[in-house]
């Protein structure tokens, strides 16, 4: 095996072109698992690890980019303003994990239980690829994720980043496991409020083939809070019906199965739960001006 | 498989400069321990989902099991045989003797270097910054408690016995 | 007694263990920290079916991959073995037939673990599947050919003392329940390894991470028809064993043949997946107990079945079905005891001992029992154990002799610390406090193997300048033994911890200790130690007497000195005594030797259950659950724990406080289980054990009762203070929400079920049919006769 080691995001794509079998790495944290596992012998691995361009994050037109090879602990250092990426790239492993992981990672691997997903779907990001040879292409987050551990990326791309338009408005992350650290999680969810457009988006992780968007439930939340004025006058109250029913819309978007980490109906509630959730929480913190 | 090929690397562990002939497969957790003779670093799953094999490098708490040498050149790597410093115990090894927190002392070496990192950054943190600092490192005989209690006594003595 | 209690100057303090900084400056070599000249790697190759025919094993394109030095298979290894002479069923690599996911196969040695790794998969193993066994209903049936022999039966018990029968009839209440705990796996953090060298005059010495080293030393003598004099096995320290590590392994036997076969040093370190098949740990374990009692709460009779699903061999499992019964009647004071069980075998990797050894699931089954029992009669639950408590220096039903108890006081430090009575019946939405109380053995009473040699034994040398070599069969698992025996002998010689020198665990170097397991070294070995340092004194004290012209009953030794108790300036140094001993007779040396007393009762099966002395703890756990997700926390717990004396209060604590948090891992998320045959979490990350950040703040109580048996009053810390801990987690979860949880793991997913159920419970809702033997009707002491 031969291990590649870049200095510039230029070197690696030429790179890549030249050795397109040849597996890129940043962190390693799911990587040289398989590596140690034997579950993976490649020729050949480009070590990201050195490329600086990939490890920065910038904020320009209203848009948030995001370097693959960002830290979860430099999110969590960096970027506090994000509350729900923050959220859960603390909830990633342990701190030994988050000092090496990466979002970049996250996306490569495209487990559908990868904390940083979630958040990102509900976002709206972007993936950002790029070739030596053709360049630079964007992909909406679902046409990048085509399926469990699957992605839309060529052979001879490195992911970049991921790129968003910057939202007003609260959001959270949480998931259920049964201990606070290292957990693959049974369910994870984010919501995220884009009061400019008035809209509601809530993305599952851990509860499908890959990431979901709970759409049904989006409308339907954005539908009652237009009726009942809440956009503009945010003290108007979200009725616990309306409420129930968005928990009972975002479980029905959940595609669980029973597996090894829990029973299909219990991923399912945990859903209608974590949904309920940053719903309220959503709905008390738009009552702050603290996200102004 | 024939003989594996081997890379040149030049690390820094502990202070030292060595320079290794080594499989470019080998992760540091392999190389520390088989080439090196630094087995104070342990490994528990080599997958990442313990941390035993924790060392520090540049002062923060790494998987020794998940990296790759060549990564690390330049980088300054901290293992367990690298606390002590002149014959003197770290304060931390010392709290830990003096309070049982090392029970098999399996999981000790990435316990105290991760305590470190803590001390270093955040030299009198509270319970739930050494609980989450310290939520990675798996410890199956102490529950954790004696641990918790030995960072704070090397904590309180801070000055009075750091070298 | 020579020394009274006030005058001890070392037992009871809590100083620094001797291994202590060894440990925290990474200096402690482990199994796999060895490393040899010339040595290469084994690796196993193991079976991917949980059942199924082996036809044919072709090694041969292995055997031509370069760097493969060495590849062995059944044939080289034919001679069957196991823990307990009962059980001989297993092969170091599987002949015929594999009976679970991980049993071994074949082994190769190369020189490079890939290497070997890249010849495991060059071996092609052809297999004829079969059905397989997977749970306890599935061996009931019988479906598909029998795993062992021609049933999947492996033990049965059916023991009855006095006519329980007749006592429930007569009895004012009767209640019965079904309960279910399922298994979970030791997890230590270090994975096993072994090292084996054969010198060239032909002797093998086997390094290996085992708790039980005397038993891998017969062990390896059998299988590899070795006399045991040409094999040395050296126990190094265990990262942790937890029970895990003290069977005979594969692995341990493989290295030993590879080694033999390349003459090259061989070593063989499991990886965490082949850590979980090993296991040998806690067996799922479904039981009914039906219980009688008078109105005023106390005990009449007690019915107990237990059924236990063993995995693919034997293992310890018959001592293992015995403990599902023993320790009910040391506990309570029961007249009538009937008590039945039965072990099947399953394809699933073997069952043996975990921390609590076979006692974890009844202790669990007991205690949220008679809390049912409690709310039924309106007493208080911790009045109701009162009731019946049985009395120190008292007989069991069933023939267990309890010398010391401190059982009520391990209760009043709990409730009183947690303040139990007034707050469980105020508790805010969601919180919950649980009370359950334990009892377990100081030492199994009977060896492994009938003999009628001593359980332990230690040998003192002493040199000229007052260092003590100390030498034990015992290994330090990290629970401190290495501690507790440097302590007794440097008390009772007047010395400090630092003269003691010991070697430890090395069959050419060090007497017999039978393992650390059941409980045992303290007691034992500490009585073994403490009798060697006796005699030594006693010599000293003959000599310096004859010096200091007076009679050997004045001296005491203290502080490195031997002196006259009333005139303490009138005497000579340790060294000096030692010297004239010396001087006089040659090499001042001692041994001492501890062998239980014989209290098994008149009836078959009477040899599990017995110890010299019991412990006991109490424990009240305080829970706070979330109702929409089932989620449980535990953010406090008060534990007692009757030590007898504690040798060492520190390193006691520590077993104190590990056995909470071992417990707390098994009450809420610890489960080794199987879904299609295959275990369903093999690893760290999915076998879910606490984080630190599951810490709950602990409250330790030791109790000391000044046991006569143990050294110095000593009784054992590793396992008792587990027990109560997991019924006390499922009382308090029917405290918080109003739901009985009669399973382990108490998983989210459960809580949740039955709080939407109606019954308000989730657990089994009774035991399958099953025909036990005839029962054995044991004679009753006769303190119980007429009761």
């Amino acid at each position: 095996m031969e291990v590649l080691l870049p200095h510039s995001l230029e070197e690696a794509l030429a790179i890549k072109g030249e050795r397109p079998e040849a597996t890129p790495i940043a962190g390693g944290t799911d990587l040289m698992v398989d590596l140690n596992f034997g579950r993976l012998r490649p020729a050949a691995m480009i070590d990201l690890s050195r490329v600086a361009e990939l490890a920065s994050w910038q904020q320009e037109d209203g848009h948030v980019f995001l370097g693959a090879g960002l830290t979860y602990a430099t999110i969590v250092k960096e970027m506090p303003e994000f509350k729900p990426l923050v959220q859960a790239s603390r909830s990633v492993g342990s701190p030994q994990i988050r000092n090496r992981g990466t979002v970049g990672g996250n996306l490569g691997t495209a487990s559908p239980a990868g904390d940083a997903l979630p958040v990102l779907a509900a976002y709206d990001a972007d993936v950002v690829l790029r070739s030596r040879a053709r360049g630079e292409r964007s992909l909406a987050w679902h046409a990048f994720l085509t399926g469990p551990k699957k992605t839309a990326i060529a052979p001879d791309e490195l992911i970049i980043g991921t790129r968003w338009r910057r939202l007003r408005g609260p959001g959270s992350f949480s998931k259920i496991g049964t201990r606070n650290a290292m957990v693959i999680s049974v369910a994870g969810l984010c919501l995220v409020v884009d009061e400019e457009n008035g809209a509601v988006k809530v993305a599952l992780g851990s509860v499908g083939p890959t990431i979901l968007r709970a759409t049904e439930a989006e409308q339907q939340i954005a539908a009652a809070m237009t009726s009942s004025g809440a956009w503009q006058d945010s003290s108007i109250t979200i009725t616990e019906q309306v409420i129930d029913e968005f928990g009972s819309l975002v479980a029905a978007a959940a595609k669980p199965l029973d597996d090894v980490r829990g029973t299909a109906a219990y991923r399912r509630h945990g859903c209608r739960v974590l949904a309920r959730r940053a719903l309220i929480w959503a709905l008390n913190e738009r009552r702050l001006p603290a996200w102004l | 498989m024939s003989i594996p090929d081997r890379v040149a690397v030049r690390l820094r562990v502990n202070g030292e400069e060595a320079a290794l002939m080594v499989p470019p497969y080998k992760t540091l957790l392999e190389v520390l321990r088989e080439d090196m003779g630094l087995t104070g670093t342990k490994h528990g799953c080599e997958l990442g989902e313990c941390s035993t094999c924790g060392v520090l490098v540049d002062g923060k708490p790494f998987l020794s099991c998940l990296s790759m040498p060549l990564d690390l050149e330049g980088r300054e790597i901290l293992t367990v045989e690298g606390m002590s410093a002149d014959g003197r115990s770290h304060p931390l090894q010392i709290a830990f003797a003096e309070l049982g927190a090392a029970q098999c002392g399996y999981c000790t070496p990435a316990m105290l270097l991760t305590a470190k990192a803590l001390l270093d950054r955040d030299p009198h943190p509270s319970r739930d910054a050494i609980m989450e600092a310290l939520a990675g490192v798996l410890c199956r005989c102490t529950g954790y408690l004696k641990i918790f209690e030995a960072v704070e006594l090397a904590a309180s003595r801070a000055g009075t016995l750091a070298r | 007694m020579r020394q009274p209690a006030d005058e001890l100057s070392i037992v009871g303090k809590s100083l620094i263990k001797p291994d202590a900084f060894s440990k925290v400056s990474g200096q402690t070599k482990f199994a796999d920290d060895l490393a040899l000249p010339r040595m290469i790697y084994g690796r196993i190759l193991r079976s991917p079916h949980p059942h199924a025919r082996i036809l044919r094993v072709d090694t041969s394109r292995a055997r031509a991959h370069p760097g493969v030095l060495a590849v062995l298979t059944g044939d080289d290894l034919p001679i069957k073995f196991g823990i307990l002479p009962v059980s001989q069923d297993e092969e170091a690599l599987a002949k015929e037939k594999v009976r679970y996911v991980g049993d071994p196969i074949a082994a190769v040695a190369a020189t490079d673990e890939w290497i070997a790794d890249e010849a495991l998969d060059l071996i092609d193993v052809q297999f004829q599947e079969l059905p397989p066994v997977m749970s306890i209903e599935q061996a009931i049936a019988g479906a598909g050919e029998p795993i062992h022999g021609t049933s999947n039966v492996h033990k049965t018990v059916a023991l009855e003392f006095g006519d329980t029968d007749e006592a429930l009839r007569a009895a004012a209440h009767v209640r019965e329940d079904a309960v279910f705990f399922e298994g979970s796996t030791h997890l230590p953090m270090e994975q096993h390894a072994a090292v084996a060298q054969v010198a060239a005059d032909g002797k093998l010495t086997l390094w290996t991470s085992s708790q039980t080293p005397h038993y891998v030393h017969r062990a390896l003598g059998k299988v590899l028809e070795m006399p045991m004099s040409r094999i040395r096995v050296i126990a190094t320290p265990n990262g942790g064993g937890f029970g895990g590590k003290s069977d005979i392994f594969a692995h341990e036997l493989v290295a030993a043949k590879l080694a033999l076969v390349t003459g090259r040093p061989v070593k063989i370190t499991l990886t965490r997946e082949e850590v979980f098949y090993a296991h040998r740990g806690r067996h799922p374990v479904l039981m009914k107990v039906k219980t009688g009692f008078r109105k005023d709460g106390r005990i009449t009779a007690m019915q107990f079945q237990s059924f236990l699903d063993g995995g693919g061999y034997g293992s310890y499992g018959v001592a293992s079905t015995y403990y599902t019964g023993a320790l009910q009647a040391t506990t309570y004071a029961i007249p009538r005891y009937r008590f039945e069980a039965v072990r099947f075998f399953t394809n699933k990797p073997p069952c043996g001992p975990k921390r609590g050894h076979g006692t974890p699931q009844p202790r669990f089954a007991l205690e949220t029992h008679l809390d049912k029992v409690a709310e039924e009669l309106g007493i208080d639950p911790v009045e109701l154990r009162r009731r019946n408590l049985p009395k120190p220096d008292s007989r069991t039903v069933n023939w267990l002799r309890i010398t010391s108890i401190g059982l009520e006081e391990c209760i009043n430090k709990v409730v009183e610390g947690s303040g139990f009575l007034k707050r469980r019946t105020s508790m805010p939405a969601g919180r919950g406090l649980g009370f359950a109380v334990s009892c377990y053995l100081s030492g199994a009473g009977t060896a492994i193997y009938w003999n009628e040699m001593p359980h332990s034994e230690v040998q003192l040398k002493l040199d000229r300048n007052g260092g003590v070599s100390l030498l034990c069969g015992a290994i330090d698992i990290g629970q401190g033994s290495d501690h507790i025996l440097a302590a007794i002998v440097a008390e009772v010689l007047g010395v400090s911890l630092e003269d003691i020198q010991l070697t430890t665990a090395d069959t050419d170097l060090t007497p017999i200790d039978l393992g650390s397991y059941s409980s045992r070294v303290t007691f034992m070995a500490g009585n073994a130690a403490k009798a060697a340092a006796e005699k030594v004194r006693d010599r000293l004290f003959e000599v310096a007497a004859k010096a200091l012209q007076c009679d050997p009953d004045e001296l005491i030794a203290r502080d490195h000195r031997v002196v006259r108790r009333n005139r303490p300036a009138d005497g000579m140094d340790f060294a000096q005594a030692v010297q004239l001993a010396e001087a006089q007779d040659g090499l001042v040396t001692g041994t001492g030797s501890y062998t239980p007393p014989k209290l098994a009762g008149p009836y078959k099966g009477s040899g599990v259950g017995p110890s010299p002395a019991y412990s006991y703890s109490a424990a009240v756990v305080e829970v706070d659950c979330d109702s929409r997700t089932g989620e449980v926390r535990v953010p406090e717990v008060w534990i007692a724990h009757d030590i007898g004396r504690a040798i060492n209060p520190m390193l006691v604590i520590g077993q104190v406080e590990g056995s909470v948090y071992m417990a707390l891992g098994e009450a809420l998320m610890e489960e080794q289980s199987f879904r299609l045959g295959l275990h369903k979490f093999p690893s760290l990350l999915e076998y879910k054990s606490p984080t630190a950040l599951e810490t709950p703040i602990m409250h330790t109580y030791l109790v000391e009762t000044i046991d006569r048996e143990g050294p110095f009053g000593a009784k054992e810390a590793g396992q008792g203070p587990l027990l109560p801990v997991i019924p006390a987690v499922a009382n308090a979860i029917y405290n918080a929400l109003g739901v009985r949880i009669d399973e382990v793991p108490i998983t989210p997913d459960k809580v949740l079920k039955a709080m939407n159920d109606r019954s308000k419970r989730v657990g089994p809702k009774s035991v399958p049919a099953f025909d036990f033997p005839p029962l054995i009707n044991a004679d009753v002491p006769d303190e119980w006769k007429g009761k």
